[in-house]
C-alpha cells in the first residue's frame, strides 16, 4: 500500500462527499454527507445564539456490527 | 446519491490509474492493517483524511482539519451569532452571583435588624408611654429598674417581664444570641448589682445622653438591653453594635474634622482672591475693608475688582491710542513744514513751502530756451533773493563742477530741461552715464546740452577706477518728481539710469 494510493483514497470520498453522496466501502463503512441547518440554541447562561449551517462528514462503520 | 462498493472502486481506479487488480489489493491492504490497528486498540489515520478510532465494538470517523473545511467550504467563516432578545435574559444570570454576595451582607446585617425592629416593637406597644414616665423620674431611680431588668437578662428570670413582655423577648433574643456570656457573670453580677450596678448603669446612661442626645429623653429598655451588656463587661457579644456606637461617635466627629477640614481649605483658598485683589492693584482700599469681611464677601470682592479692571482697561487704551494719534500727528505737521521746528523740519521741506510760490514762475522761465531774456530777469531776481539763498550756492559751488552756460542762477528751480540752477543742487537728479574719462563726459554733456537738458557732470572718486565722471540730467525736488520725468520722457533715456542726489 503506497501513500500515493491512500492519498487518492482520501480525495475520492472526500469529493463524493462534497457532492453530497454517499460513499460505501465494503469492509470499512459508508461515508455520508450530514448537513445542519441553522438553529437557535438556548446557552447555559441563557443567552441565545443562532448557530450558522453546517456540513459535515458522518461515517456508519461497518466493524463491529 | 449512494455510490456502492463497486461505483466507488470504478472511482479509485480511475484516480489513481491502478489496474484494478492492484487497486483492489492496496484496498484490501489498507482494510488489513486498519483491522489490525483495531484489534490492538489502536487508532488508524489516514494522512489529510482523518482518523478511524475504534471505541467499544464500533468504529468511529473523525475527519481532519482540512477534510472537514473542505466540506464544509459553503458554511466557512460564519460564526454563531448572538441574538438581540437575548439580551435581557442575558443580564438576570449574571446579576445573580451578585445577589448571592448581597444575602451575605444581609444575613450579616441580620442582628442588627432585629434590634431595630425589636425598638420599633416596643414603641408601638404603647412602651412610649413608660419611656415618657421614666424619662420625667431621676435617672438615679431608673436605673435600679433597669439594672433589675438587665440582670434579669442573664439571669433569665421571665417572671419578672409581667407587663413587659417586650422585654422578656428582647431578653430572650438576646440570651440566645449570646448563651455562652451570661453564665460566668451571672454570680458577679448578683453580688455587684447592688453595689456597683447602678452607678454603671447611670453612667452608661450619661454615656447614652452625650452620645445621642435625642434618645436621651426616652430612655426606654431598647436601649438598656444593649447598656446592660456593656454595663457587664459583656462587650464582646456586641462587638459589632459597639463598633457602630464607636463608629458612629467616629462619624460624629468626622463631620467635626471635616468641617474643620473644609473651613482650612476654605480659607486657604479664600486667600488666593485676596492675592489676586493685591496684585490686581485695582484697589488696596477694596483689600482693607474685605479683611473684616467674611470670606464670602471677600470672595465676591475679588470678581468685582477685576470686572472694574476689565471695564477700566479699553478706556486706557483709547487714552494711549489717542494720545499716540496726538504725536504722530503732531510730529508729522513738524516734519512736513506745517510747524517749522529747527532740527526737526525737513530743509527740503522747509525751501519747497520757501520756493513754492515763485516755482511756476521759475518753470516758466526755465521753459524758454533763449538765455538771454533768461539772463535779465534772473539777475532782476537775484538781486532781490540773494541774500537768502547766498551761501547755500556758494558751498554747493565747490562740490560740484558744472560748466553750464547759465550756473549762475541762485533761484532753486527745478525741471528737467532748461539751464542749470545751482540753489536746486539739493534735490535729484537723473544719472545715465559713470565715465572714466573727462572727455567722454564732456562729449556726452555737450550732447544731452544740445537737446536742452540740465546736464550735470560731477566727478566721483572711486577705490576701483580712481575717478569716474557721473553725467547726469535734471534737477529735482523729489526722487518722486525726477521718476516722474522718466515717465514722461521715456524715449530720452536708455533703460540703465538710477535717481540720486546732486550732491
Amino acid at each position: 500500500m503506497t501513500k500515493a494510493f491512500l492519498k487518492i483514497f482520501g480525495i475520492t470520498i472526500r469529493d463524493q462527499i462534497i457532492m453530497k453522496n454517499s460513499v460505501e466501502v465494503k469492509g470499512l463503512g459508508v461515508f455520508r454527507a450530514e448537513h445542519t441547518s441553522q438553529e437557535q440554541v438556548k446557552k447555559a447562561d441563557g443567552t441565545i445564539v443562532m448557530m450558522p449551517p453546517k456540513d459535515s462528514i458522518e461515517f456508519k462503520s461497518e466493524i463491529g456490527e | 446519491m449512494h455510490l456502492d462498493h463497486d461505483k466507488f472502486f470504478d472511482l479509485l481506479v480511475e484516480n489513481t490509474g491502478m489496474t484494478p487488480e492492484k487497486a483492489e489489493k492496496q484496498l484490501a491492504e489498507l482494510l488489513a492493517e486498519m483491522k489490525s490497528a483495531f484489534d490492538e486498540d489502536d487508532a488508524y489515520e489516514i494522512e489529510g483524511f482523518g482518523i478511524f478510532s475504534k471505541l467499544g465494538n464500533a468504529v468511529h470517523f473523525i475527519p481532519s482539519e482540512g477534510l472537514a473545511t473542505e466540506i464544509n467550504y459553503k458554511y466557512a467563516g460564519m460564526e454563531p451569532i448572538e441574538m438581540p432578545g437575548s439580551v435581557k435574559s442575558e443580564s438576570e444570570p449574571e446579576e445573580n452571583p451578585i445577589r448571592g454576595m448581597m444575602g451575605d451582607e444581609d444575613v450579616y446585617e441580620d442582628p442588627f435588624e432585629d434590634i431595630f425592629n425589636e425598638k420599633e416593637e416596643l414603641e408601638n406597644d404603647g412602651i412610649e408611654g413608660e419611656d415618657a414616665e421614666l424619662s420625667t423620674a431621676d435617672e438615679e431611680l431608673e436605673a435600679p429598674n433597669e439594672l433589675e431588668d438587665a440582670l434579669s437578662v442573664f439571669i433569665g428570670a421571665d417572671d419578672e417581664a409581667e407587663g413587659e413582655d417586650i422585654d422578656a423577648d428582647e431578653i430572650e433574643t438576646q440570651a440566645e444570641e449570646s448563651p455562652e456570656i451570661e453564665d460566668p457573670f451571672e454570680e458577679v453580677i448578683n453580688e455587684a448589682a447592688e453595689d456597683t450596678g447602678i452607678e454603671l448603669e447611670s453612667e452608661a446612661a450619661e454615656e447614652e445622653k452625650e452620645s445621642e442626645p435625642d434618645k436621651v429623653k426616652k430612655p426606654g429598655p431598647e436601649q438598656w438591653g444593649i447598656n446592660a451588656h456593656k454595663q457587664e463587661g459583656q462587650e464582646n457579644a456586641f462587638t459589632g453594635l459597639v463598633g457602630d456606637s464607636k463608629a458612629d461617635d467616629d462619624e460624629a466627629e468626622l463631620p467635626e474634622e471635616k468641617l474643620a477640614e473644609e473651613t482650612t481649605t476654605e480659607d486657604e483658598e479664600d486667600f488666593i482672591p485676596i492675592v489676586t485683589n493685591v496684585s490686581s492693584g485695582s484697589g488696596k482700599a477694596k483689600k482693607d475693608s474685605s479683611k473684616d469681611e467674611s470670606p464670602k464677601a471677600k470672595a465676591e470682592v475679588a470678581p468685582k475688582a477685576l470686572r472694574d479692571r476689565r471695564e477700566s482697561s479699553p478706556a486706557i487704551l483709547y487714552v494711549i491710542l489717542i494720545i499716540l494719534v496726538i504725536g504722530i500727528a503732531g510730529y508729522a505737521s513738524v516734519y512736513f513744514g506745517l510747524i517749522n521746528i529747527d532740527g526737526i523740519t525737513d530743509s527740503n521741506n522747509q525751501t519747497a513751502q520757501t520756493t513754492m510760490p515763485s516755482q511756476p514762475e521759475q518753470s516758466a522761465i526755465s521753459a524758454t530756451p533763449t538765455g538771454t531774456a533768461d539772463e535779465t530777469t534772473d539777475k532782476a531776481q537775484e538781486s532781490v533773493q540773494k541774500p537768502k539763498v547766498e551761501q547755500p550756492v556758494q558751498e554747493q559751488v565747490a562740490a560740484v563742477t558744472t560748466t553750464t552756460q547759465q550756473s549762475a542762477t541762485s533761484k532753486p528751480s527745478f525741471g528737467l530741461k532748461g539751464s542749470i540752477n545751482e540753489a536746486a543742487n539739493t534735490g535729484y537728479t537723473i544719472v545715465l552715464y559713470h565715465l572714466s574719462r573727462e572727455s567722454g563726459a564732456d562729449r556726452a554733456r555737450k550732447e544731452l546740452d544740445s537737446k536742452g537738458m540740465r546736464t550735470i557732470v560731477k566727478e566721483i572718486p572711486s577705490s576701483k577706477y580712481g575717478v569716474l565722471y557721473r553725467v547726469s540730467v535734471g534737477q529735482f525736488r523729489t526722487m518722486a518728481d525726477a521718476a516722474q520725468a522718466v515717465e514722461d520722457n521715456k524715449g530720452l533715456f536708455s533703460e540703465n539710469y538710477s535717481i540720486t542726489k546732486i550732491n
